[in-house]
């Protein structure tokens, strides 16, 4: 079966490298518009909304917050407020009011560069922040757009490059600059959280920085992709085989030899193909290979798209929607939302 | 030569000595602020910051058993209860990180 990834269209507007990009939840289905966010070099954030004739417009431009390069956004699971991570050592919470966007909320704390941020998934009532200070902080979202610092948690020895909390449980994932990917979770009782695992070389991790990670519509499976060119999965085994394991995460395969330069980039789209983008300007698309059961899970290529972007891809993310839309974020300034369709025999 | 590398060792040791006294003698009047706020009004910050004020106390009060674990462990409560205050308070005796080309990214 052939597929191929369409170009639906090129978003121009930012002016400078485009980091990230965050499909505003629940959105591109039953009838509700796709919206889209990216942030930029440029210091502000775009909101996207796919309109009634079919093509993307920018809806707002959420600026003069942030004083330099926005580096991360993410939405909460309700997608009422947006969370953007900037370099300027701040994270702002913006809340979403019919088409416009206010800044209710700036948690200050990092000592310097705040490269990601993560809601997590089950009620959006925690955060999760991580920085060049090589710290991940976690927030408690209060009433009244009160924002609580649980816990600073320090372990990474080097530029923590994201954070992502399980979509199935609250466990918190980091990476770093450090080689190495970091679980954790909250000791029973207390607003003490603590590593239970490290993922590094030693245990079939990644030889080079861990840039980013993402997990499988259950959250039993992880993607991680790195500067070491591979892109490694991971699986939950202490969920699997149901049994309480205090090294839960362990290593399944590793994708090498698709990309020739560092991936920035990996996601995981409910159907289950993995998008990764990276230094190379490409985008790989991989699906799990069901003819050989022997040997356990693998993955395949499903296709490259070679310059996809004229310059690195920082970012892709599927959207959740009736369609397979995917978006891409590139230092070329300039976002582009694909299409995966099937080409008919 | 031994001598001199003693004399070395002991400036040294007098230099950090006294950079961590420095550290710590911050936390502790940071501390004496907040508790004495406590005691005036007891309802003045929430019960997280309260918690972490008093871990911070009992962290230092355990000095200079197992010394470098509980620094660090005071500097990161202390963080947790700024960020929470929403006020700004450096210690910055203390040496930062720094970053390089994209991989500062």
């Amino acid at each position: 079966m052939d597929f191929e990834l369409r170009e639906i269209q090129r978003l121009d507007g930012h002016t400078d490298r485009v980091w990230c990009v965050a499909w505003k939840p629940d959105t591109g289905i039953n009838g509700v518009p796709a919206v889209l966010a990216s942030c930029s070099g440029d210091k502000t954030v775009r909101i996207w909304e796919h309109n009634s004739i079919g093509s993307f417009q920018c809806q707002a431009v959420l600026e003069e917050i942030h004083t330099r390069t926005v580096r991360s956004c993410a939405w909460s699971p309700s997608g009422k407020y947006l969370a953007t991570a900037s370099f300027d050592a701040t994270t702002a919470i913006w809340e979403n009011v019919g088409v416009d966007f206010e800044c209710v909320s700036t948690l200050e704390g990092h000592d310097n560069e705040v490269k990601s941020v993560s809601w997590n998934a089950s009620l959006g009532t925690l955060l999760a922040t991580s920085g060049r200070d090589k710290s991940v902080w976690i927030w408690e979202v209060l009433p009244g757009n009160e924002f609580d610092c649980v816990s600073v948690l320090q372990g990474h020895t080097q530029d923590v490059k994201m954070v992502q909390w399980n979509p199935s449980m609250d466990t918190l994932f980091s990476c770093s600059y450090d080689n190495t990917i970091k679980v954790w979770v909250e000791d029973d009782d207390s607003d003490d959280w603590h590593c239970i695992q490290t993922l590094c070389e030693s245990n079939n991790g990644h030889t080079s920085t861990v840039w980013s990670l993402a997990f499988d519509a259950s959250g039993d499976k992880m993607v991680s992709c790195s500067d070491d060119l591979t892109v490694k999965i991971w699986t939950d085994v202490g969920r699997v085989q149901g049994s309480h394991n205090n090294a839960p995460w362990k290593h399944v395969c590793t994708l090498s030899g698709y990309h020739d330069r560092t991936i920035f980039s990996v996601h995981w789209s409910r159907e289950g193909i993995i998008a990764s983008g990276a230094a190379d300007d490409a985008i790989c698309l991989f699906v799990e290979n069901n003819d050989n059961e022997v040997d356990g899970p693998s993955f395949k290529l499903l296709l490259k798209k070679e310059k996809a972007h004229e310059i690195d891809v920082n970012s892709v993310q599927w959207n959740s929607g009736d369609k397979r839309l995917l978006a891409s974020a590139s230092d070329d300034g300039t976002v582009k939302i694909w299409e995966l369709v099937r080409l008919s025999e | 030569m031994a001598a001199s590398g003693k004399e070395e060792g002991n400036q040294v040791g007098l230099k950090m000595g006294f950079r961590i006294g420095e550290e710590l003698g911050f936390y502790r009047g940071c501390i004496d602020v907040w508790n004495a706020a406590i005691l005036s009004e007891p309802t003045c910050f929430s019960s997280r910051v309260q918690k972490g004020i008093k871990q911070m106390d009992e962290l230092l009060c355990q000095y200079p058993l197992s010394a470098t674990d509980i620094i660090d462990s005071l500097r990161l409560k202390f963080k947790s209860v700024c960020a929470t205050l929403n006020i700004r308070l450096e210690y910055d005796g203390y040496p930062k990180a720094s970053g390089i080309d994209k991989s500062g990214f």
